[in-house]
């Protein structure tokens, strides 16, 4: 079975001037080790679709429908229908995503040690110690020199492409499956 | 850091010097005067008038005038002579003939009524503003967002004396809950108990206005926070909406308002006049209130001085704080 | 006095006060002093901060003068303490009678009683009361009292007419010995002899101001003396904090024996100051402190809880509130060295809607009757209902109005053109009820009459100094006058005269002015008090025959206080109740 299986994923929008639809019966598959790279215009609805299956669009005005079925060894899941608390869990941990603009994506007021090590504390029983250790084997793992020094330092005192490798680091903090 | 603090420093004591002559020009600048005016009922004699202005200083050129005033504030002042000579000792802010005291003791005894109405107040603004800010931020459109809505309409609309006279007909004249106190303030380490219950009502009229500013404040700083970019990576890593309203939110939604009430603080400690008045609270709103119909020059001069003393403490404890929250801020090390 | 407040009537408190004292005798009696009788807290209510002044010397206004003189200052004279015009009658109080004129009322003796003594014990001598009226010269410390000490006394002045004599702080430049030679005292410290500088036929009146007082030299602080005067009377301050309170308690070296006017029926005198005026008066008409009174006026919007449309208090008020005519007589001074035409000036008076502006500023019920003069009918002997004018109406005269101006236009056409062209100038206070009171004037007045009326809104801690002075003074100006004692002599020359206290009619150059001038300084040396009291009527009558002044009204003031206060009556001298006589009942 698949890593990943997206059936007719629509996502409409209520919004004041009626339905918007953004996503309209969207389907793919990914396997474990595959890369699928989902190309498209400004606009067309990429990165809803991923924030649609990430459970990160407000349930409010969004309206998501079809299925998304992640294979959680054992089992599957879809990601659309599981309550939220469930989501949680596997968000970060199994699902990790990377954003797209990493200058507004890390909060400006915690050190880049801190966010990654809450990424993995979410997720693990581990000591504080134990998972700087694992946030310095990811900082060196994406190229960031210095790493248990860098632990220490803020958002604003990285460049824009150092930045994104903090926020890939984060993502991959508790080796997601997808 | 250090010489930061010292740079600060200097340009707050130039900016005081300036402001205390900016208070003799104006007053030497006033299109009628003070001399005629303070001189009570038996002004209807050039003589009496001018013998009232040497009195009270007003013969001699503004910047003389200023010169004695700086004088006194390192060396102490006297007036009159015999039997009714006056000493008010350094730092000599000069002395009122109103108020037949001189205005350091004036200021020293208004000081802390003040300070104890407008800490009590804030705290509570702070606490009923941000707790029902979040609230109405967290749960908005829903019936928890549109009672706070209402709740800073009326606190806005209501005008603080409004609000104190009613509270103080009602519940305590009327209503009898709680006792018309028997002095008009009574100071902290005298009573406690007495302290909180003079003050508790100048404390609710004075907060109310605030909290529903604040609630409203608070709720647009949280919300625009809530649709931040890092939110949502905070909740791609799986964090609890609880866990992101607080640390994540919160932090970044309440550093302005840090600022804000850091600021408003600063402007009721040179006092909230019309709450004073309508408790009878001997503060520094009715100190500097009565100096400015009186014509009190010395007062005129020591309130304005300590106004801008506070705000200038408090917009560099501001700074400082905003610093401490925001790391974006923070002088390189 | 001039007025800060306004209104009046005669309402006979006296049935009231012997009913409460012959209760109270009732009362406590086996074993206790008629001084002790009584007992309890009284309180007074105000918004002010604090008394505009404690310190005798500069005590001016009745009601600061009715209370100081009930509990803490005594004088050598006192006016008796009686409702209605018996209350006018001046009587002995430190001294042993009303004192001896002679020297053709230009000196004046009185001699101490013996037994008095200020609150530490130590008798009250001659030496003391010399030193309380220095006090008065003392012009750059001791402000705002009444200045009679140094208009009156035989010193002389020097060249820029202030007096030669300083008060008793200075050294330099002060001329003390003058003082010594106008007020002597006897060998045995006991008699009093004050040397002046023209005949004042009612110098007994003058000395019952609290300028007149004994002060000890050894507590004189100069202006601090104003927070803690020493006491002669039967209370003594324990307590007095500006924006807090007032406290006063028992002077246990009173003696009843030695003061025959004054009773001390409460153990503790309260005064709180600072009340928001709406908490003031929802304390009193909630009766939270029925030992209670208010030192201030009602707010206008209280007055229907407490008395219907006629001005008589409600039932449920009938003892505890009332509504009568104070000492003051409002006006419009008119400028006459501006206005030299007798014809305009009574034109405004017949021209305006009087009606209008009583509705304005309440009823007549509260603000008074209208004024036929500068003098009010509870002056007695020097008053006389003036005659003329009997076609003037409340609501205005058009057709006399116009009639009257007809006869200007060939009589004085200058002032005629100056009056219906660029129009006359009147001064007022600036506030939102004389803004309003202004537009009822000017659109009465030019309706009636053609008068075109221009304000001036002066801002009010300015008001007195800009008009008192003839550089800035307008064609009319608004104001109001109380006599200092009861004696017209402080009305017709203070207000009409050229040199004296308050001269806004400035009708020195009119033709009528010098007969006038002749016949009123003649009058204030006048022995004979109702020939007197005669003349000054016949003044009053000159003054509106020449429309110097266009009459407003006699006012009235209304007091309020709580439910266990007895004894309240008005002391028409003071235009204040006699605060020594309440008492607190069981």
């Amino acid at each position: 079975m698949s890593l990943l299986e997206v059936t007719n994923l629509s996502v409409e929008f209520r919004t004041s001037d009626g339905i918007v639809k953004a996503v309209d019966g969207v389907s793919f598959k990914v396997d474990r080790g595959e890369t699928l790279a989902i190309v498209g215009e400004s606009g067309s609805g990429k990165t809803v679709t991923n924030l649609a299956i990430m459970g990160l669009l407000p349930s409010k005005i969004a309206n998501i429908l079809g299925s998304a079925k992640l294979d959680t060894g054992g089992s599957s899941v879809d990601l659309l229908k599981i309550p939220s608390s469930d989501l949680r869990k596997i968000r970060g941990r199994d699902v990790a995503m990377i954003f797209q603009d990493p200058m507004s994506a890390l909060h400006p007021y915690y050190t880049i040690g801190h966010q990654i090590i809450e990424a993995h504390q979410i997720h693990n029983q581990c000591s504080e110690e134990d998972s700087a250790k694992r946030a310095i084997e990811l900082l060196e793992l994406v190229g960031i020199s210095d790493a248990s020094k860098r632990l220490n330092a803020f958002p604003h005192q990285f460049s824009g492409g150092m930045r994104q490798r903090v926020m890939i680091a984060m993502a991959l903090v508790n080796n997601p499956k997808f | 850091m250090f010489g930061y603090l010292l740079r600060r420093i200097a340009t707050s004591l130039a900016i005081l010097f300036a402001v205390s002559f900016a208070v003799y020009a104006i007053f030497a600048l006033l299109p009628f005067d003070p001399a005629a005016l303070t001189c009570g009922k038996n002004c209807n004699n050039p003589a009496i008038i001018e013998a009232n202005r040497i009195r009270l200083g007003y013969d001699i050129p503004f910047w003389q005038q200023y010169i004695i005033f700086l004088g006194g504030l390192f060396a102490g002042r006297n007036y009159g002579e015999g039997a009714a000579a006056i000493h008010c000792p350094a730092p000599s802010l000069g002395y009122s003939f109103n108020e037949h005291e001189c205005v350091t003791t004036l200021i020293g005894r208004a000081l802390p009524v003040t300070a104890s109405l407008a800490i009590g107040a804030m705290i509570l603004w702070l606490i009923v503003g941000i707790t029902l800010g979040v609230v109405a931020a967290r749960f908005r459109g829903r019936s928890a967002d549109t009672a706070s809505t209402i709740f800073v309409l009326i606190g806005t609309s209501l005008p603080t004396f409004l609000t104190g006279l009613l509270l103080l007909v009602f519940v305590v004249i009327k209503w009898k809950i709680i006792p018309f106190p028997s002095g008009n303030y009574t100071p902290l380490l005298e009573n406690p108990f007495e302290w909180a219950q003079i003050l508790l009502l100048p404390w609710i009229t004075l907060a109310f206005a605030s909290a529903a500013l604040y609630t409203r404040f608070v709720r647009n700083a949280v919300i625009e926070t809530l649709s931040e970019d890092f939110i949502r990576t905070a909740r791609a890593k799986g964090l609890s909406e609880k866990v992101v309203l607080r640390k994540h939110t919160l932090r970044a939604a309440l550093a302005p308002i840090a600022t804000m009430a850091g600021l408003d603080f600063a402007g009721l400690l040179g006092g909230a006049i019309l709450t004073e008045k309508v408790f009878n609270l001997p503060g520094l709103g009715r100190l500097s209130l009565g100096a400015v119909v009186e014509y009190d020059l010395p007062i005129i001069v020591g309130t304005t001085l300590l106004s801008a003393a506070i705000v200038i403490t408090m917009n560099l404890l501001v700074d400082v704080l905003y610093a401490f929250i925001d790391p974006r801020v923070r002088v390189a090390s | 006095m001039f007025k800060n407040a306004s209104g009046t009537s005669r309402i006979a408190r006296k049935a009231l006060a012997s009913l409460a004292a012959v209760t109270l005798l009732g009362a406590g009696l086996v074993g206790c002093s008629s001084s002790s009788s009584g007992g309890g807290t009284l309180t007074y209510l105000t918004h002010s901060d604090s008394w505009t002044h404690a310190d005798p010397n500069r005590n001016y206004t009745g009601q600061h003068i009715a209370w100081f003189g009930s509990y803490m200052h005594r004088t050598l004279t006192a006016y008796k303490r009686a409702a209605g015009a018996d209350g006018s009658t001046v009587v002995p109080d430190m001294a042993t009678d009303t004192g001896r004129a002679s020297n053709g009322n230009k000196t004046w003796e009185f001699t101490l009683r013996d037994g008095i003594t200020f609150e530490d014990g130590s008798t009250v001598t001659c030496a003391d009361v010399k030193y309380g009226v220095s006090r008065t010269f003392a012009t750059d410390v001791i402000t705002d009292g009444p200045g009679y000490a140094i208009s009156m006394l035989d010193i002389p002045k020097d060249k820029d007419g202030a007096s030669v004599y300083k008060g008793p702080y200075k050294t330099d430049g002060n001329d003390t010995a003058a003082y010594d030679k106008a007020v002597t005292c006897s060998a045995d410290n006991k008699t009093i002899t004050f040397n002046l500088s023209r005949a004042v036929g009612d110098f007994n009146y003058t000395v019952t101001y609290l300028s007149f007082s004994a002060v000890p030299k050894a507590s004189d602080d100069g202006d601090k003396y104003d927070m803690h005067p020493v006491s002669t009377g039967p209370y003594k301050i324990e307590k007095y904090v500006a924006k807090d309170e007032m406290v006063l308690v028992r002077n246990d070296k009173w003696s009843k024996d030695s003061d025959p006017l004054r009773n001390a029926y409460p153990d503790k005198i309260v005064v709180r100051f600072g009340l928001a005026e709406e908490v003031r008066d929802q304390l009193v008409i909630n009766d939270s402190e029925p030992a209670s009174m208010s030192l201030d006026g009602i707010l206008p919007t209280n007055l229907a809880t407490i008395f219907d449309d006629a001005g008589v208090p409600v039932e449920a008020w009938k003892d505890r509130a009332m509504n009568v005519y104070d000492p003051y007589v409002t006006y419009t001074a008119v400028n006459v060295s501006k206005v030299p035409c007798v014809q305009v000036r009574k034109a405004i008076y017949y021209a305006r809607d009087f009606a209008a502006l009583q509705t304005l500023a309440g009823g007549a019920a509260f603000t008074g009757d209208p004024a036929d003069g500068v003098i009010k009918p509870l002056m007695g002997l020097d008053y006389k209902k003036t005659t003329g004018y009997e076609d003037w109406k409340e609501e205005g005269n058009a057709e006399k109005a116009t009639a009257l101006m007809a006869e200007a236009k060939t009589a004085c056409p200058d002032v005629y053109k100056k009056a219906t062209t660029a129009g006359l100038t009147f001064d007022i206070g600036d506030s939102d009820t004389n803004k309003k009171a202004a537009t009822i004037w000017i659109d009465s007045v030019k309706k009636n009459s053609g008068i075109i009326l221009k304000f001036n809104f002066i801002e009010p801690g300015a008001y007195y100094s800009v008009i008192l002075d003839p550089t800035k003074q307008g064609d009319l100006s608004r104001s109001g006058w109380a006599p200092d004692w009861a004696n017209a002599s402080t009305v017709i020359p203070e207000l009409m005269l050229d040199g004296y206290g308050f001269p806004l009619s400035r009708a020195g150059k009119d033709p009528t002015y010098p007969e006038f001038k002749k016949r009123a300084e003649a009058n204030l040396a006048e022995p004979d008090r109702v020939k007197q009291g005669a003349e000054w009527a016949a003044l009053n009558q000159y003054v509106m025959d020449q429309m110097w002044i266009i009459p407003g009204v006699f006012s009235k003031t209304q007091e309020m206080w709580g439910s266990k206060l007895t004894g309240v009556f008005f002391w028409e001298p003071q235009g204040a109740p006699s605060f020594g006589d309440i008492q607190i009942s069981k």
